[in-house]
């Protein structure tokens, strides 16, 4: 696993170019928000680096999935759980950082369990006041229930359309689960009204600035770490076990535990991935753990392009991009587009847009346009 | 069993195995020796495949015995140890990673640890590499080192295969009709780097055509309903009456 010069090199230019602007905006989007008057045309308003912030969150989530879709044949449908678990982690955080500050002004309890006359805080809570104990757990949770998930699943040798069954039927138990009020998590209305982060006001600019920059570090590196996977040995044995995963086991290499890592490793950063998302959107309720979120992030992949790791950034940004315009300006629409969208890149683009970038540029091969060329000799 | 078996490479005794009620095995029993090349022939259905199956792990046997390499119990393994005790396997229909290169397929078969942690860090050594070339000169594919997989002939894909199997060294070969679909020059060229092959191991060969398996000039088992019909050399059980019958038809 080479960690070096030559290795940033070798990547393909989607991976540059991602590498590129994310390290970009990172310094460049604070400095448009704070330093550039708010009548100039450069002006970034400050919705828009938290909408930013968003997508890029999203991105990742979109990282996390390509790379065990994408590489390993795993097409889990509940990765938006490890996403919201991560989001739920940074929540409480947060939600211990209010302190007396609520609306009952009680300094141990978070107000929804004052409103639920519970005397002291719930066990799962504790710890939450520190930082790095959540932030530690914003990892340790999703790996750990991808990890148990994984040992069964992957053990037992459950595949394809099974797997991704069982990894809905997650999600949604872990949403009916987080609906209730008695598991202590705020129930439907989920936690919000957060103040601060370590001691920032979480509505200042300068905050939301950082969580930007931070949310696009993070996918850089989120996306450097994936790079590297993919291009190990190990992903190469990712690959087969997508391509013929018995003759993988005839080779040698005990497939679960390959299974295993790559899940687990996954679930960690969409984990970080909600971490960050939270303290950007202000809220997080059980809605997250909702069957259709965990399947969005599979189109985003699948519209950006799977198995490229940067195509599927390119697909969350996109998507949601139009999701944000769409949902705006004809809401009625929206889901037939993203289902239409869907059976279109199915369809249409099977490589997805990086894909298609790929293949004309290349000129290699059937091209999904080609009848745009139709009377020119092929 | 002792040390006094230790040369047998491949001990079934009884071995039964049934799916829904229709026999694939029945008590099947093989002994193959360390060092010898076996062609096993059969018509369909005579549990040819199942028999790799249940040597290679993939298939649990009702009962009887298997042993590898004198007193190691196959029945209790999954196929990813049998694998690493020294147990390769080329299927019928090629199998190789079709999205990766002719190279990277070689390195995967690679001998080498096998766990997730090693092959994150792995390099490949300049032994490695050279044995890699060494195989590469072997199945006569140097030329598309680079090449995807997946866009080599039929004939090459065999090969690939056969070469990944060389890479893993293993003690025992389970190939499993490795010239279907092949030219006849093809043909010719694989009984030749089989028959290499067997000088230094023990290969097990699965074939219909009879032809090839006269080219390979070795022992022969002749399987039927899942149980053994007749063995010894080619001409011995063509001329066997009851071999004539089961081919032939009654």
């Amino acid at each position: 696993m080479p960690a070096n010069q030559s290795f940033l090199l070798s990547l393909p230019l989607g991976g540059k170019i991602l590498l590129g602007l994310m390290l970009g905006a990172a310094l460049l989007v604070p400095l448009l928000n704070l330093l550039v008057p708010a009548d100039s045309f450069f002006h970034v308003p400050t919705y828009l680096v938290s909408l930013m912030g968003k997508y890029v969150c999203y991105a990742l989530l979109a990282l996390s999935v390509d790379l065990v879709w994408g590489y390993c044949g795993i097409l889990s449908l509940g990765h938006g759980a490890f996403f919201a678990l991560g989001g739920y982690a940074m929540g409480m955080y947060m939600m211990r950082q209010i302190g007396a500050r609520g609306v009952y002004g009680n300094p141990e309890l978070p107000d929804f369990m004052v409103f639920l006359n519970w005397k002291e805080l719930p066990l799962a809570w504790y710890g939450f006041d520190s930082f790095p104990f959540a932030m530690a757990m914003v990892v340790l949770v999703p790996g750990a229930l991808a990890f148990a998930f994984g040992w069964f699943a992957f053990r037992s040798r459950v595949t394809g359309v099974y797997l991704s069954i069982i990894t809905q039927a997650m999600t949604y138990a872990l949403m009916l689960a987080f609906f209730r009020n008695d598991m202590g998590f705020g129930g439907n209305n989920g936690l919000t009204d957060f103040k601060d982060i370590l001691g920032f006001d979480l509505q200042a600019d300068g905050t939301r600035n950082t969580l930007f920059s931070l949310s696009a570090l993070a996918l850089a590196g989120g996306y450097l770490l994936c790079a590297m996977i993919v291009r190990s040995k190990l992903g190469r044995i990712l690959e087969a076990i997508r391509d013929a995963e018995s003759r993988v086991r005839f080779l040698g290499y005990q497939v679960h535990y390959y299974k295993l890592f790559v899940f687990t490793f996954s679930a960690m950063l969409a984990g970080v991935a909600g971490a960050l998302y939270v303290p950007q959107v202000g809220i997080i309720n059980p809605t997250e753990f909702t069957p259709g979120n965990s399947i969005e992030a599979v189109i985003w992949v699948a519209v950006g392009g799977r198995g490229t790791l940067y195509g599927a950034a390119l697909g969350a940004a996109l998507v949601n991009y139009a999701k944000s315009y769409f949902t705006g300006a004809l809401p009625e629409v929206w889901l037939f587009m993203l289902g239409g969208l869907f059976v279109a890149v199915t369809l249409f683009l099977p490589k997805g847009i990086t894909g298609l970038v790929n293949q004309l540029t290349s000129g290699t091969g059937r091209s999904p346009l080609r009848f745009l060329y139709a009377g020119k000799p092929s | 069993m002792t040390s006094a078996h230790k040369h047998v490479m491949l001990y079934l005794d009884g071995v039964s195995v049934s799916f829904d009620g229709f026999k694939a095995l029945n008590k099947l029993s093989l002994v193959v020796n360390a060092g010898e090349m076996r062609a096993i022939i059969g018509p369909n259905g005579a549990g040819k495949t199942t028999m790799m199956d249940v040597i290679t792990g993939k298939t649990r046997a009702d009962e009887g015995q298997v042993f590898f390499n004198g007193d190691i119990d196959l029945r209790k393994l999954d196929e990813a140890q049998i694998a690493n005790l020294g147990i390769g396997r080329k299927f019928q229909k090629p199998t190789i990673f079709e999205n990766l290169s002719v190279f990277e397929n070689l390195e995967l078969a690679l001998k080498c640890d096998r766990r997730a942690r090693t092959s994150l860090f792995f390099r490949l050594n300049a032994d490695q590499r050279a044995r890699i070339d060494e195989v590469l000169n072997i199945i006569s594919l140097p030329g598309q080192v680079a090449m995807q997989a997946g866009s080599l002939s039929h004939g090459q894909k065999q090969w690939l295969e056969i070469g990944m199997l060389l890479m893993q060294d293993p003690e025992l070969l389970l190939v499993d009709e490795p010239v279907a679909g092949m030219t006849d020059s093809e043909t010719e060229q694989t009984a030749d780097l089989l028959r290499a092959i067997a000088k230094d191991r023990c290969v097990v060969v699965v074939e219909h055509d009879m032809e090839f398996v006269r080219r390979l000039d070795t022992h022969v088992t002749v399987l039927h309903e899942g149980s053994v019909l007749a063995e010894g050399s080619m001409d011995k059980v063509q001329a066997d009456e009851r071999v004539i019958e089961v081919y032939l038809g009654r």
